[in-house]
């Protein structure tokens, strides 16, 4: 997921190896499937819209929540890894989440729609927004489940940190916390955006 | 024949009040072992296990707990018996509790020290502000402090420094960020005035940490150690010449014949077991632990005193969207006060108390409440950015009275080594809930001053991790634990310390004030050894 424009640059110093949230490639631990898979998906991320038919191949598994993963969020392409991690989780909290999957593929596939807001533009039914913002929040908040500190134990399982995708809209005025962007006393400055805000 | 002793002095514990106890002795010439229950654990595995974990806002998460070694992660550990739960956050390592903190170091102010005598309510302490001014100065200086010399913390003398103080801090305040500043601005017209919270985040490098550069997550672990943590005061004792033992819970302080204390006897988590003897022993082994531990040895206690007069802070929150874009979450999670009621004939009736502004990367929370929401779509990241933006936190400490019925005992289960978890018994009085009211009209204009939108302002009393009262200081042997010099009233070879000695809470987090006493005791100690 390099090209997320959060990824604070000059930070892979301070990463210890083998963190789990880093791409495969990155460890330097590059796997064929890993391979296929972003291609797959990078390629998807440009021809969804042109070529529906490609949703259409996608099934219930990881790859086809890989895929569906990548529309719901807009993102061109997910770490195939996470994606991994993430499907196994899910469907380990909820037995039904493949079936949820697949409605879901088939909604967008049937709807035509080339773009998530073109989808959620079609009106589409509760049980396929639920199944949306399952989605939505693993990758935005980096886990499966619900964390509640409040619990000894609770469900949540760690998907990522850094490449939550919560991150990106306010990457240039906040920090992802524990890693370093900013000087000293930056802070007694408002963000150059702020005129805008 | 003169005795034999394995050290001059033990210290139990080694978090911030026992590491400085246990270097100003070793700075003193003397013999030290530091007995700890917990393990070291280095600064980089606490943040691999933060980031790793989904759990962020646990702030117990990236620490230990063991079956030997309980935190309060462990729900069964503390047990409350009492009315109020008392939600407690400790860990045990070394370095202690400090690791995650907000860093926030304030003096108590001269009434805090006179309550009973002043506002006819709780105790006075056996000693004045005065007495205590020079070794708040040494406390700042081994912390490390970062303040501004002239301002005036008890919101009730404009213009003048208060507490006094004979010396500056030793670095200055870090700067204000942009959304302190303009909640100060736009609060001013109001009549309130927001002060530097003195805070062991250096705003430069200091004794070898380095200054703050706003990673945001001094809680549950700062990634660079520009927060204090006791682990720094490990680290210099250890290499002042202490002996530092991890994974040793003390299970007993003994007795000797002639009323001293004679040894303490520890377990470890392999099974094995050692007594060790000293001529002095310091008990700095935390507001719970250490009067559970008194209890359980029959120590310091024929006045049924110990473990009574517990004190929380208790308090409230609010949070809201401001209409403008402030941007929360540049720089330490935490900067500011507010003392609308911290000293003056308020606190006759009610609880004074201490607002602090919260400054965290508010992502997260604002991210699942759109989610709840149903924002899904490019919609979310327009609204993670616009809601973060504007996101604002405020939270209260309000002081309480030390009352006997509320307390701290050894409970009815045991852990791995065969020693009793913690049982609490907290009831809340109408000292503190008459501060609700006036603390909900600060609220009030707070959230009108930034013209906001409120998203919380609960009434429901939530208390901070700080305790009070449970190892209590007085001028009497009937009714409190220990002397003004923490000395244990029945062993004269027995101190005491930690912020369980505080008679009154004050509404200012107390670390900085039992640190104080903590190298005080030490001085005195090192000139009886």
């Amino acid at each position: 997921m390099s090209d997320i424009p959060n990824r604070p640059s000059g930070t892979g110093a301070h990463i210890p190896a083998g963190v789990p949230d880093r791409p495969a490639a990155a460890r330097g631990g590059f796997r064929r499937r890993d391979f296929l898979l972003t291609s797959a998906m990078t390629g998807l991320a440009v021809s969804l819209g042109a070529t529906p038919g490609l949703a259409a191949t996608a099934g219930a598994d990881a790859e086809g929540f890989g895929t569906i993963s990548a529309f719901v969020t807009g993102q061109a392409t997910l770490n195939p890894a996470l994606v991994q991690r993430a499907f196994t989780q899910l469907v380990a909290l909820d037995g039904g989440f493949a079936d949820k999957l697949s409605a879901l593929q088939t909604a967008i596939k049937d709807s035509g729609a080339d773009s998530i807001d073109a989808f959620l533009a079609t009106a589409p039914a509760q049980d396929l927004r639920d199944t949306m913002t399952t989605i939505t929040a693993v990758w935005y908040l980096g886990y499966t489940g619900t964390p509640d500190p409040s619990q000894e134990k609770d469900d949540a399982k760690f998907v990522t940190y850094r490449d939550a995708l919560m991150w990106g809209p306010t990457s240039d005025a906040t920090p992802i916390p524990t890693y370093s962007q900013h000087n000293q006393n930056y802070w007694a400055k408002p963000p150059a955006s702020i005129a805008k805000d | 024949m003169a005795n034999q002793y394995d050290a001059d002095v033990i210290v139990i514990g080694s978090g911030t009040v026992g590491s400085n106890a246990a270097y100003e002795l070793a700075k003193q010439g003397k013999s030290v072992i530091i007995l700890e229950a917990g393990v070291r654990i280095p600064r980089w595995k606490l943040i691999e296990s933060f980031r790793n974990s989904p759990r962020r806002q646990d702030y117990n998460g990236p620490y230990p707990d063991q079956p030997w070694a309980h935190t309060s992660s462990s729900h069964e550990y503390v047990e409350n018996v009492g009315g109020f739960p008392m939600v407690a956050n400790f860990l045990k390592l070394v370095g202690g509790s400090t690791w995650h903190w907000g860093g926030a170091t304030w003096r108590f102010i001269p009434d805090d020290f006179k309550m009973k005598s002043t506002y006819g309510v709780g105790r006075d302490w056996p000693i004045s502000y005065d007495d205590l001014e020079p070794w708040y100065v040494k406390a700042e200086w081994e912390i490390g402090v970062a303040g501004n010399m002239n301002e005036d913390q008890s919101g009730a003398r404009p213009g003048q420094t208060w507490p006094p103080r004979s010396k500056d801090f030793p670095m200055p305040a870090q700067k204000n960020s942009y959304m302190l500043d303009t909640f100060k601005n736009a609060i001013a017209p109001m009549g309130y005035d927001v002060v530097a919270e003195p805070s062991a985040m250096m705003s430069g490098s200091y004794r070898g940490r380095p200054g703050c550069v706003g990673n945001n997550n001094c809680a549950p672990v700062c990634p660079i150690g520009a927060n204090y943590s006791g682990v720094f005061h490990a680290d210099l004792a250890v290499e002042a010449g202490c002996k530092l033992i991890t994974d040793a819970t003390v299970d007993k302080i003994i007795k000797g014949a002639d009323g001293k204390i004679e040894a303490v006897h520890y377990k470890s988590s392999d099974g094995s077991e050692a007594t060790l003897s000293a001529k002095t022993f310091v008990l700095a082994a935390h507001g719970y632990e250490s009067p559970k531990l008194l209890i359980m040895s029959d120590v310091g206690n024929k006045n049924d005193m110990v473990g009574r007069n517990l004190m929380p802070h208790l308090g409230l929150g609010v949070d809201f969207f401001s209409e403008d874009a402030v941007w929360p979450g540049r720089g330490p999670i935490q900067q500011g006060a507010i003392f609308t009621y911290r000293d003056g004939e308020s606190r006759s009736r009610h609880s004074g108390m201490k607002h602090a502004v919260n400054n965290f990367v508010p992502n997260e929370n604002i991210t699942k409440r759109l989610l709840k929401k149903g924002v899904l779509g490019s919609q979310l990241d327009d609204r993670i950015r616009h809601d973060s933006a504007r996101y604002m936190s405020l939270y209260t400490m309000f002081e309480t009275l030390p009352d006997p019925a509320n307390r701290v005992q050894p409970g009815d289960k045991t852990d791995a080594l065969g020693n009793p978890n913690i049982r609490l018994t907290y009831n809340v009085d109408d000292y503190a809930r008459g501060a609700i009211d006036p603390c909900i009209g600060d609220y009030q204009k707070f959230v009108q001053a930034m013209n906001g939108e409120t998203l919380n302002m609960s009434r429901d009393l939530a208390n901070h991790d700080h305790i009070m009262g449970t190892t209590i200081m007085g001028a009497s042997a009937e009714d409190s634990v220990v002397d003004k010099d923490c000395r244990s009233w029945e062993h004269e070879n027995l101190f005491i310390v930690g912020t369980g000695n505080l008679p009154s809470s004050s509404v200012v987090n107390p670390t900085l004030t039992a640190v104080a006493l903590a190298i005080r005791a030490a001085d005195t100690i090192a000139k009886e050894v």
